[in-house]
C-alpha cells in the first residue's frame, strides 16, 4: 500500500515490534495490577 | 452552587463552543465534514479517540463504581491492547486503502447491499440509544443538584452540543476534544488530590489505599472462579475482560462507525496505527486512575459521615412518604455507626502504622462497614416499593456529591464542567458517525443517488441535528437504568458481537458469501436477545458469542448457498 510505503514509521524498525511492545507493556501492566490487589488484600 | 461555580461553569462551557465554532471551517462536502479531509496527525487522533470512548459516564459512574463494587471494573478493559494490535494489522489499512466513508461501505465491496445495510442500522440502532443515555448521564447531575426538571436538562444540554457539531463536522468534532481532554484531566487530578487532601491528619495517600485494600476495593484483578468452579454469571473478571473485553473493544474500535471515523481522519495509516497503538498503552491506566479515585472517596467517606443514600432526591421523597419514620430510624443508626466507623479505622490505621495487631479492630471495621450497608439495603428496599419510584442505584451519584459536598467553591463548577465536556467529546463523535451513516449508507444509496456535493453537505449537517433531536428523546427515558456505564456496556455487547462476526467472516472467511452471512447474522442476533432475556450470563460474553456464532454459523450456511447457485440455470 502506498502510504504503508511513503511513511516511515516511527521509534521502531517494523510494526511487528510496535506490536510487541504494546502488548508486552500489557502484560507488565497486568502483572503490576496483580501484585497492588495481593499487596493491598 | 456557588457564583464563582457558576463563572467556572459557564465560562468553560461557553469557550468550547466558541472554540468548536471557531474550528468550523473545512471543505464543503463529505471529505471536509465528515473526515475532516484526511488531514489528522497521530496526536490528535489519540485524543480524539480517546474523547469518544471516554464519556461523562466514564468520570461519573467509573468513580461510584469502584466506591460500590471496588476495582475490578477495569479488567473490563483488559481486551483493548490486544484489539488495537488486531484493528492496526487489519481493519486501518484496508479502510483507508478503499477510501471509504463508514467501515459499512467496505461490506458491500465484499458481500452485498442488504449486509451493509445490516450492519449499518443495527450501529444506527444501539449507537443512536446509547448516544441518548450518555446526554441523560450528564443531565442527571443539574436535575439532582439544582433541582431542575430532567426533561428540560436533557434538552437544554443536548441543545449546545448541537451548535458546534452540526456546523463543525468531524473537524470541530476532534479539536474540541483535544481541549476538553486537558481540561478532563487537570479537573479528575485536581478532584484527586483533594480527595487525599481532606483525609483527617496523619492519614496519607498509602494509607488510604490500605484501607479500600482491607475493605476488598482494590480487587483489581479477580479471576471469577469460586468454590463451585467459573462463575459464567460474574461480570468483571481477568478472563471475561481479555476475552468478552477483546471481542467488545475489537468490535467498538473496528466497525462502530464513532471510532472508525476518528481514525479515517488520519492522514495516513502510519498516523491512524500510532494513535491506536497509543491509545492501547494510555486508555487501561487511566481508567485505573480513575476507578482509584473512587476507593480514595471509599477512604475518605471511612473518616467522615457518608449519606445513607447519594441521591438526595429519593432521599427527600421517602422523608415525605409513609416511610419517613423509619427512614429517621435508620438515619440515627446510621448516624451512630458512622461514629464507631470512623474510630475503629482510626485504630486500625494507628495499630498498622506501630506494627501491633490489627486483627480485632480490622474484623470491628469490617462488622460496622456490614452493618452500613445493610441499611443501604434496607433503605433501597423502600425505594422499591411502588409508591416511591425513581432510581434505586446511587452509584452515579457518589462522586458528584463528593464533589459538591466537599470540594471548594470554583473546583466544585471546574468538575461540574468536566463532566459536560466528557458527555460533549463521545456525544459529538457520534452525532457525525451516525449522520456520516445515515448519508453514506441509507441517503445516498437509497433516497438520493445523484447528490451534489453541496447537497451532500447541507443534508450532512441537517442529519447531525436530526440525530442529535433523536438522541434527546431518548435521553428522556433513559431514567432507571442502574449504573449507566453497565447500561452502555450491554446495550454495546448487545449489537457488537454480531456486527464484529460480519467483519471477521469478511476479512478472514474468503469462501463465505452475502446470503449466508446475512441469514447468520439476523439469526445470531435474535439468539443474543433471547440469551441477554432469558439468562443471567456476564454481558462481556455476549461480544464473543455473537461473533464467534455468525463466523461459524455463516460457515455452515454458505455450503446450501453454493449448491443453489450451481444449480441455477
Amino acid at each position: 500500500m502506498k502510504e504503508q510505503q511513503d511513511d516511515k514509521i516511527p521509534i521502531f524498525k517494523s510494526w511487528r515490534q510496535w506490536y510487541v511492545f504494546v502488548l508486552v507493556l500489557h502484560v507488565l501492566l497486568i502483572l503490576f495490577f496483580k501484585f497492588f490487589t495481593n499487596y493491598f488484600a | 452552587m456557588s457564583r464563582p461555580d457558576w463563572i467556572v461553569l459557564v465560562v468553560t462551557l461557553a469557550a468550547i463552543i466558541a472554540y468548536g465554532l471557531y474550528k468550523s471551517r473545512t471543505s464543503r462536502n463529505l471529505d471536509g465534514y465528515f473526515l475532516s479531509n484526511r488531514t489528522m496527525p497521530w496526536w490528535l487522533v489519540l485524543l480524539s479517540i480517546m474523547g469518544t470512548q471516554a464519556s461523562a459516564i466514564t468520570f461519573l459512574s467509573a468513580p461510584g463504581q469502584a466506591y460500590t463494587d471496588g476495582m475490578r471494573f477495569v479488567q473490563n478493559y483488559f481486551g483493548l491492547p490486544l484489539a488495537m494490535v488486531v484493528v492496526s494489522i487489519t481493519f486501518v489499512p484496508i479502510f483507508h486503502k478503499l477510501k471509504i466513508y463508514t467501515a459499512y461501505e467496505y461490506l458491500e465491496n465484499r458481500f452485498d447491499v442488504k449486509t451493509r445495510t445490516l450492519t449499518s442500522f443495527l450501529f444506527l440502532l444501539q449507537r443512536g440509544v446509547s448516544t441518548g443515555i450518555s446526554i441523560y448521564a450528564p443531565a442527571i447531575i443539574l436535575s439532582s443538584l439544582l433541582g431542575w426538571n430532567i426533561y428540560w436538562t436533557n434538552l437544554f444540554m443536548g441543545g449546545l452540543l448541537i451548535i458546534y457539531t452540526v456546523s463543525g463536522g468531524a473537524r470541530a468534532v476532534a479539536y474540541t476534544q483535544q481541549l476538553q481532554l486537558i481540561i478532563i484531566f487537570v479537573g479528575m487530578f485536581l478532584a484527586a488530590y483533594m480527595v487525599v487532601h481532606l483525609l483527617p491528619a496523619g492519614i496519607g495517600f498509602i494509607d488510604a489505599l490500605k484501607v479500600s485494600g482491607r475493605m476488598s476495593k482494590l480487587n483489581v484483578i479477580t479471576t471469577g472462579v469460586n468454590e463451585h468452579g467459573f462463575n459464567w454469571n460474574d461480570r468483571y473478571n481477568i478472563w471475561s475482560g481479555i476475552i468478552g473485553g477483546f471481542f467488545l473493544q475489537l468490535s467498538y474500535f473496528g466497525t462502530d462507525q464513532s471510532q472508525v471515523g476518528r481514525y479515517l481522519t488520519a492522514k495516513s495509516v502510519t498516523e491512524s496505527r500510532i494513535g491506536l497503538l497509543m491509545n492501547g498503552v494510555v486508555k487501561v491506566p487511566m481508567q485505573f486512575l480513575i476507578l482509584l479515585i473512587g476507593t480514595l472517596i471509599f477512604s475518605f467517606y471511612q473518616f467522615n459521615q457518608a449519606p445513607l443514600f447519594f441521591n438526595q432526591v429519593q432521599v427527600n421523597k421517602v422523608a415525605r412518604s409513609a416511610y419517613a419514620d423509619s427512614l429517621k430510624t435508620m438515619q440515627l443508626h446510621y448516624d451512630g455507626l458512622a461514629v464507631q466507623k470512623k474510630a475503629a479505622v482510626t485504630r486500625w490505621v494507628n495499630d498498622s502504622k506501630k506494627g501491633l495487631d490489627t486483627r480485632a479492630s480490622e474484623q470491628e471495621m469490617k462488622s460496622i462497614n456490614g452493618q452500613t450497608e445493610k441499611i443501604r439495603t434496607d433503605f433501597k428496599s423502600i425505594l422499591n416499593k411502588g409508591e416511591i419510584g425513581g432510581d434505586t442505584n446511587d452509584t452515579n451519584y457518589i462522586f458528584l456529591r463528593f464533589v459538591v459536598d466537599f470540594l471548594p467553591k470554583g473546583l466544585v463548577g471546574l468538575l461540574i464542567a468536566v463532566i459536560f465536556l466528557a458527555a460533549w467529546g463521545s456525544i459529538a463523535a457520534a452525532l457525525n458517525s451516525l449522520a456520516s451513516c445515515t448519508v453514506v449508507d441509507i441517503h445516498k444509496k437509497f433516497i438520493d443517488k445523484n447528490c451534489t456535493e453541496q447537497t451532500d453537505y447541507r443534508i450532512s449537517r441537517w442529519y447531525s441535528f436530526a440525530w442529535g433531536l433523536f438522541s434527546i428523546v431518548v435521553a428522556m427515558f433513559a431514567t432507571n437504568m442502574g449504573s449507566l456505564i453497565e447500561a452502555v456496556n450491554v446495550l454495546g455487547s448487545l449489537f457488537y458481537g454480531v456486527i464484529l462476526g460480519v467483519f471477521l467472516v469478511a476479512f478472514y472467511v474468503r469462501r463465505v458469501r452475502g446470503h449466508a452471512v446475512f441469514i447468520s447474522a439476523l439469526v445470531i442476533e435474535l439468539c443474543i436477545i433471547l440469551l441477554f432475556w432469558k439468562s443471567s450470563i456476564g454481558f462481556l460474553w455476549l461480544n464473543a458469542i455473537g461473533a464467534l456464532g455468525v463466523v461459524i454459523l455463516a460457515l455452515l450456511l454458505q455450503p446450501f448457498f453454493t449448491k443453489a447457485a450451481s444449480h441455477e440455470p
